[in-house]
């Protein structure tokens, strides 16, 4: 039964998408239709710890199917515990983002309903083993973004849409060049562990390896690609959308872990300084102009940046001196930390800024003025933060010891940029707090609502208890 | 043993922080209260009965070692212990009685958890122990503060502070692949950085302590409630800072610029203090500079005694404390005013309370005198001069001011006639009693200084100094510097990136320059589309052309 | 002898069919009998032609093999559709629909004629037929064209066409001495550096390009598309390319390919322009018919970037891409029919404003073909693409690879521009009802394409191309 399981919470999304679809049209249905399938999906994947040996190497539960056999096209599926940490990450994230969502009009149907299509190329692209299913999901993953953003994104200017979508576009096409060589040269799929290991000759391995270094760059907002991203979500203001476009540099970051899951390949060795220099400095760029930006929502998007860029830096630097599988379960308990803890600032923020549109009121000093909110802003700023309430906290540190290891000046920009960020934050978060700085007080202002707040609250406990073992919930 | 105590007063510590009623929380912080005291007693006998003990499991494991919890039960440890315990215990007692609290128990509860943090790190011998007990304490002072304006500096600097610790931390991990703190003599013998470990680790202890240069955190502190500001000074991330500095002592010493970097900042900091305790016209604000001068005098002793804790170490700081808390009592009594100048313009109704409190304040200079008269030594008498002149100097001068200084010539107002707390006075004096050594009061400087603290709490001539307060302004210049000098640039560099890379050089450059190409290409091709003779000219041409290059230049099969 | 004449029944009905409309007027008020007439004489014609699958309708003229077949059937299919779509528009416009059917029923009969030829008189009496037919379908509907400049560009070019094509043709026939491909192909060998009989060869290529509107011989389709009533426009867009394509890629296998060093690069060179014009025109268009215009002259131009290579797996590429974009360009079309404002249908970008509010499933529906037609994984479009790039790669065209991949980047502005008006843009547009026959088409569709994702291995893969080209 349990060989069943990984493809059913495959493709539950795509099952909670069709139920969302023929949901009918009322503020709810559609609403606790994607509560119900997330929930499943989150019941699945603790199942699914439940069996798994993390004592084995690889993917486990592998499940192939015979898509084009003359082609030599057997698509693979599989998980391990980093995939399945992600995905649990994702899951709450985004369950959190729907139980915030307001109850509004019909909009909610195709909102939710793409999000499930989101979800499901998200959990294809965690499941994909081999470089066909890898790609197939990586590239899927445009569209809904693409449709969710023009339609939830409020963008006034089009323009940044299309940047969004034409970089994006691009690096499929990049990862598609990158997938015909390997398979001119493999005559068929590859698995993904085996491609750095593969013979190819040196120009092909090049183009390959640079297609595939490129397309995943692509997705993560490092320089020049940030400004897709960040010309985005400056703009956004639908929380869900916000997170999903931020789960975006997540594929590209898992790209990486995937594709250099045993080795890094020769031909790309002499570049890794190269790309490491760049992440330094788009780290330390995105930091500074977060310090220039007065919204703590640029902030956080800076604090996000940073935090992928780490941990794109650990992969690329790292995985040639440290055992792979380690490296990845640190990062990948990191993340599960670091996706729901991004998400609820996320909305919380979005929130208190729609409130002050609604009661046109100042941001400043918001905080003040509702007091269960700013206890549970106060809590996940300081676990984002990585102080000691979550794994992120002792999982920052052994990354960034081991980036100490590879290079002291490495280790030293990027404490810069962690140190600069963090002090942003927080003195942004005593601006939201500071009642002096509130310029138009306004009594009216609502707090969040028990019920949400007690949701926050469980959902912060389950990430506190990570941080004395991170995966307690495997029994 | 330790690690039962630590365990216990974390229980304690959890129950107080649940939100129970207004009407039961005074009892409920009782209960606390006598817990405490019950804990402090086993305490107490297991540093009689001197058994030493480990409690270790391990937590958690990664490629760098296993990340261990140690809770170590030694002598040295509860000496170290005691202070911070005596201090909690004090400051649980003081909230329960003056109830400025309005949840007397969720701030007992953070001052219970604090010392749970004190304790693990002071028990600790992992990386990741320590920096999770640093972190903690920071955090706590959010509780402790509870004043956005004051949290702002304090807490940034801190945090600033620890990320220098992680950074540290995580240089000598990286190096000896060990999270055990014992193996940072390892580190020594390899020594890469040994000068950067040793700056960056100094400049975050002094930004705890908040010494000279790092004090901008601690003067932010100026404006929240005095006790609040004992029990940070005394509790939190200074404290946090000391104990850093005693554990990795032995490996940041071995760098150069430890001593000159280290004796510079307290001498800075003693004449700092000096200074701004006389310019400033804020009590509160006298109180952290005296602070900073005692926090330098502190380290500078310690230097002087290779960085370990003694029962004179102990001492010195409960001494200060009942110092502290006899100069809160002053404040209390004389109708809580920030200022010197309207602390004095009020005529007290509370005489015997503060002279009470200036007994205890006597008490409390002599047995400080005592005490820096036993650690005199060669080495650091310079230091204690230094520091037992400009401090004596400094604090008479104040005392002179609020309690002796003849009130005829000024307007006076009624102070309000404030509740005389004899069992507070009851409880500070026997803590005085139990801190003053009789042995070292015979000593001649100290009934030197006694007699000169008496003479000039007397006969200072003060009151000028009064009007220069008027005159004075007193703006915070390091704070400017600090803005001018790292805030501002790194404002301006944001700002400056963000117009040239995002704004002009993607926003306006490339992606203008390719949608102006792109609309003149379309704009171009529309019109290649006309039905023109010479379009379809040309289309002959092209095709007649491809015919004849595909003639000429291809090749049969 | 009888027998001869029983394998020609297909071809008779069809000529059965055009007498009886010729013959027989039909009232603007029997739009609904008339294509049920033009249906059934299709239907009996295609049922004749299955039956008789292997069996050649015009002896020593055709070939009778499992390609024909299956180009045969793609053919009749297509006819099916258009007619379908037609009566719609006829209906709606209550006009009589005698000529587009007679029409309709000529072209199938110049398609069969091309799938199965294999004699270049024959091949160019087809192409001339369509031609013709072509001319008169514009001729006709020119009403709904008259603000068009450019109304006889088609009708000029096509006459200079086929004077030049029968030029040829009787050039290479007699010079071989038979229309059949195969000698013809053996006169070519033997002529190879004879510039005379290479130009004929290239004009007969040059017709087809003209049907297939591969660049520069484009601009009839894009002048007249702009403003094309819609069956007319699905037409052009999927009957003509697809029996101009059968015929080409038989016409390459069975004859040109002793050129094919010289004809290779006529051939890159169309593509490469085919390709570059279609994206860069469907983002310069801001008319959806228009657009999908350009879309076809781009996908000509890869498949014949495709068949530059003149093997049987280079032929199968381009046949498996030409159905997977045939597929989504007939979809698109009848997603055309679910727009209708007031009874007409839309024309601009800025009419399908809030088309995704108000027809959500049509908007859904053309927004995944479009994605399909860029090739976007999962959709099936990628499997095309796939193949494409594939093949590319397997010549080690490496640069024509990048080069078709950075035209399609260019080309998804254009589809870009259409989802940002269904979706991201409010107006107050309403739509007309539209027919549930019309979405249970889009969904057969879809089903197809989704059927086609799973079970690719009955396209792709394994090279089907030789078992069925001499099968």
């Amino acid at each position: 039964m349990i060989f069943g399981l990984p493809v059913l919470l495959m493709f539950l999304p795509l099952l909670g998408c069709f139920f969302v679809l023929s949901s009918r049209q009322n503020a709810n249905n559609a609403k606790h239709v994607t509560i119900l399938t997330l929930c499943s999906g989150i019941l699945m994947i603790l199942r699914l710890f439940s069996e798994l040996d993390l004592s084995q190497k690889g993917m486990q539960f592998v499940y192939n199917f015979d898509w084009l056999t003359s082609a030599n096209i057997t698509l693979s599926f599989g998980v391990d515990a980093f995939s399945l940490l992600l995905l649990a990450g994702i899951y709450i994230s985004l369950l959190t983002a729907v139980v915030s969502l307001p109850l509004q009009q019909h909009e909610n149907k195709s909102l939710l309903a793409w999000n499930m299509y989101f979800l499901w190329n998200v959990s294809g692209l965690l499941f994909a083993n081999d470089i066909i299913s890898f790609y197939t999901f990586f590239a899927a993953i445009l569209l809904p973004l693409f449709m969710l953003i023009g339609q939830f994104g409020d963008l006034k200017k089009k323009i940044g849409l299309y940047m969004f979508f034409i970089f994006n576009f691009a690096g499929i096409i990049v990862l598609l060049c990158a997938v015909v060589l390997v398979f001119k040269y493999y005559h068929g799929n590859i698995m993904l562990h085996e491609i750095a290991l593969m013979n190819m000759p040196q120009k092909a391995a090049k183009a390959v390896w640079g297609g595939v270094c490129l397309a995943l760059l692509a997705r993560i907002p490092i320089w020049p690609f940030h400004y897709w991203i960040s010309s985005i979500v400056s703009i956004i203001k639908n929380p869900l959308v916000y997170i999903i476009t931020m789960l975006v540099p997540l594929t590209g970051l898992y790209g990486f872990m995937r594709f250099w899951q045993l080795t890094i390949a020769e031909s790309v060795m002499p570049y890794i300084n190269f790309m490491a220099i760049i992440c330094l400095i788009t780290m330390i760029f995105i930091v500074l102009i977060g310090i220039a930006h007065k919204e703590f929502l640029y902030k956080l998007f800076a604090y996000m940046t940073v935090y992928y860029l780490l941990f794109l830096l650990a992969e690329i630097l790292l995985s040639s001196i440290l055992q792979a599988d380690t490296l990845q379960m640190n990062i990948a308990y990191a993340l599960f930390t670091f996706l729901p803890v991004t998400s609820i600032l996320i909305i919380l923020d979005l929130q208190m800024e729609k409130e002050c549109e609604d009661k046109n009121c100042d941001y400043r000093g918001i905080l003040a003025y509702m007091p269960k909110r700013a206890k549970i802003f106060v809590f996940y700023v300081i676990m984002a933060l990585g102080m000691p309430v979550s794994a992120l906290f002792w999982n920052n540190f052994i990354i960034v010891s081991d980036l100490f290891k590879f290079s002291f000046n490495i280790g030293i920009c990027v404490m810069f940029a962690l140190s600069l960020l963090t002090i942003s934050m927080l003195y942004e978060l005593y601006v939201m707090r500071d009642l002096k700085k509130h310029i138009s007080p306004n009594e009216n202002i609502a707090d969040i609502s028990n019920l949400h707040l007690a949701y926050l609250a469980f959902i912060g406990a389950i990430l506190f208890l990570s941080f004395f073992n991170p995966l307690w919930f495997k029994f | 043993m330790i690690a039962y105590i630590t365990l216990t007063l974390f229980v304690i510590a959890l129950l107080g922080s649940i939100n129970i009623g207004i009407k039961k929380d005074r009892l409920f912080s009782f209960l606390m209260f006598i817990l405490l005291c019950g804990i402090f007693a086993f305490f107490g006998l297991d540093f009689a009965a001197g058994k030493d003990s480990v409690l270790a499991f391990v937590w958690n494991s990664s490629p760098g070692g296993d990340i261990k919890i140690d809770i170590i039960s030694n002598a040295y440890n509860y000496n170290l212990i005691l202070p911070f315990f005596t201090i909690t215990m004090f400051a649980v007692w003081q909230n329960i009685i003056l109830r400025f609290e309005e949840r007397r128990s969720a701030y007992n509860a953070a001052l219970v958890f604090n010392l749970t943090a004190l304790i693990v790190m002071i028990t600790g011998n992992n990386f990741v122990q320590l920096l999770f007990a640093l972190f903690v304490i920071d955090i706590l002072a959010l509780f402790l503060i509870k004043d956005m304006e004051a949290y702002r500096r304090y807490i940034l600097l801190n945090i600033f502070a620890d990320m220098f610790i992680f950074t540290v931390m995580a240089i000598i991990n990286c190096k000896v692949d060990s999270l055990d703190i014992r193996e940072i003599l390892r580190y020594k013998q390899i020594g890469h950085h040994l000068d950067f470990i040793a700056i960056s680790g100094l400049s975050a202890v002094f930004m705890k302590i908040g010494l000279f240069a790092f004090h901008i955190g601690g003067v932010g502190l100026q404006n929240i409630r005095l006790h609040r500001l004992q029990n940070v000074w005394f509790l939190s991330s200074p404290i946090s800072g000391l104990i850093m500095l005693m554990k990795f002592h032995v490996l940041w010493n071995s760098s150069v610029y430890f001593a000159p970097y280290l004796h510079s900042i307290c001498i800075l900091s003693m004449f700092g203090g000096f200074l701004g305790s006389m310019c400033t016209k804020h009590f509160k604000l006298k109180i952290i500079y005296w602070q900073m001068m005692f926090g330098a005098i502190l380290v500078e002793l310690l230097c002087f005694r290779g960085f370990e804790w003694s029962k004179e170490f102990s001492l010195l700081l409960l001494q200060m404390y009942v110092l502290a808390e006899a100069l809160y009592l002053i404040y209390y009594y004389t109708g809580r005013c920030n200022l010197i100048a309207e602390i004095i313009k009020r005529h007290s109704n509370n005489e015997t309370a503060l002279n009470m409190a200036f007994v205890l304040l006597f008490l409390a200079f002599i047995a400080i005198t005592g005490t820096l008269t036993a650690l005199y030594n060669r080495g650091n008498r310079y230091y204690i001069w230094t520091f037992a002149v400009l401090y004596t100097i400094s604090l008479t001068v104040s005392i002179r001011q609020m309690i002796f200084l003849p009130r005829s010539n000024i307007i006076t107002a009624k102070a309000p006639s404030v509740k005389m707390h004899w069992i507070l006075f009851f409880v500070l004096g026997s803590l005085s009693a139990f801190v003053l050594q009789p042995k070292q009061l015979l000593a001649p400087a100290v009934l030197g200084f006694t007699v000169a603290f008496l003479f000039l709490c007397r006969y200072m001539p003060a009151a000028k100094q009064i009007a220069f307060y008027g005159r004075y302004k007193n703006r915070d210049y390091i704070g400017m510097i600090y803005k001018f000098l790292f805030i501002k640039p790194l404002r301006l560099c944001g700002k400056f990136l963000w117009i040239l890379v995002d704004r002009l050089l993607v926003e306006k450059i490339i992606i203008g320059v390719s949608l102006t190409l792109a609309q003149k290409a379309i704009v171009g091709f529309r019109r290649a589309h006309q039905s023109t003779t010479m379009g379809q000219l040309m289309i002959v041409f092209i095709l007649v052309g491809l015919i004849c290059v595909a003639f000429s230049y291809g090749g049969y099969k | 002898m009888i027998e001869h004449f029983i394998y020609m029944l297909p071809l008779l009905i069809l000529l059965f069919g055009s007498t009886i409309f010729a013959c027989k007027k039909f009232a603007a008020d029997d739009t609904p009998q008339c294509f049920k007439l033009c249906r059934l004489i299709i239907a009996v014609s295609f049922a004749f032609s299955i039956i008789f699958y292997n069996r050649p309708m015009l002896i020593g003229l055709s070939a009778a093999n499992h390609l024909t077949s299956i180009l045969l059937s793609w053919l009749f299919v297509n006819v099916f559709i258009i007619l379908y779509l037609a009566r719609k528009w006829f209906n709606s416009i209550k006009q009589s629909g005698d000529y587009f059917c007679s029409g309709i029923i000529f072209a199938t009969i110049a398609g069969c004629l091309l799938i199965i030829s294999k004699n270049i008189v024959l091949t160019a009496g087809a192409v001339i037929l369509l031609m013709a037919v072509n001319i008169r379908m514009l001729q006709k509907y020119r009403e709904s064209m008259q603000n068009l400049q450019f109304k006889n560009v088609y009708t000029k070019s096509a006459l200079w066409l086929m004077i030049m094509l029968l030029a040829a043709t009787a050039k290479l026939y007699f010079q071989a001495g038979s229309g059949d491909y195969e000698i013809v192909q053996n006169m070519l060998h033997e002529k190879q550096s004879d510039f005379i009989t290479f130009g004929a060869s290239c004009i007969l290529v040059l017709a087809f390009m003209f049907l297939l509107a591969a660049a520069p011989l484009h601009y009839w389709l894009i002048y007249t598309a702009a403003k094309m009533s819609l069956p007319i426009l699905i037409y052009f867009l999927l009957l003509v390319p697809t029996v101009a394509f059968a015929c080409l890629i038989r016409l390459d296998m069975l004859m040109l390919s002793t050129l094919s060093g010289s004809l290779q690069i006529l051939y890159c060179a169309i593509g490469f322009m085919s390709v570059f014009v279609g994206a860069v025109g469907a983002c310069a268009s801001v008319n959806i018919r228009q657009m999908l215009a350009y879309t076809l002259v781009f996908f000509v131009g890869i498949d014949f970037i495709i068949l530059q290579h003149f093997t049987l797996d280079a032929v199968q590429t381009a046949i498996v891409y030409c159905f997977f974009c045939w597929l989504a360009l007939c979809g698109i079309c009848i997603t055309l029919f679910c727009f209708k404002n007031k009874g007409e249908y839309l024309l601009q970008f800025d009419q399908f404003a809030n088309a995704a509010y108000k027809k959500p499933c049509a908007a859904l529906i053309m927004t995944l073909l479009f994605f399909s037609l860029l090739g976007l994984p999962p959709l099936t479009g990628s499997l095309g693409l796939f193949a494409v790039l594939n093949e590319l790669a397997a010549h080690n065209c490496f640069y024509s690879l990048i080069y078709v991949l950075l035209m399609l980047l260019i080309l998804s502005y254009s589809y870009l521009n259409v989802m940002q008006k269904m979706y991201f843009e409010n107006s107050r547009n309403n739509f007309d009802r539209t027919g549930f026959d019309i979405y249970i088409l889009l969904f057969a569709i879809v089903a197809v394409m989704i059927f086609v994702a799973l079970q690719p291995h009955y396209l792709i893969g394994n090279l089907w191309m030789a078992e069925i080209f001499y099968g």
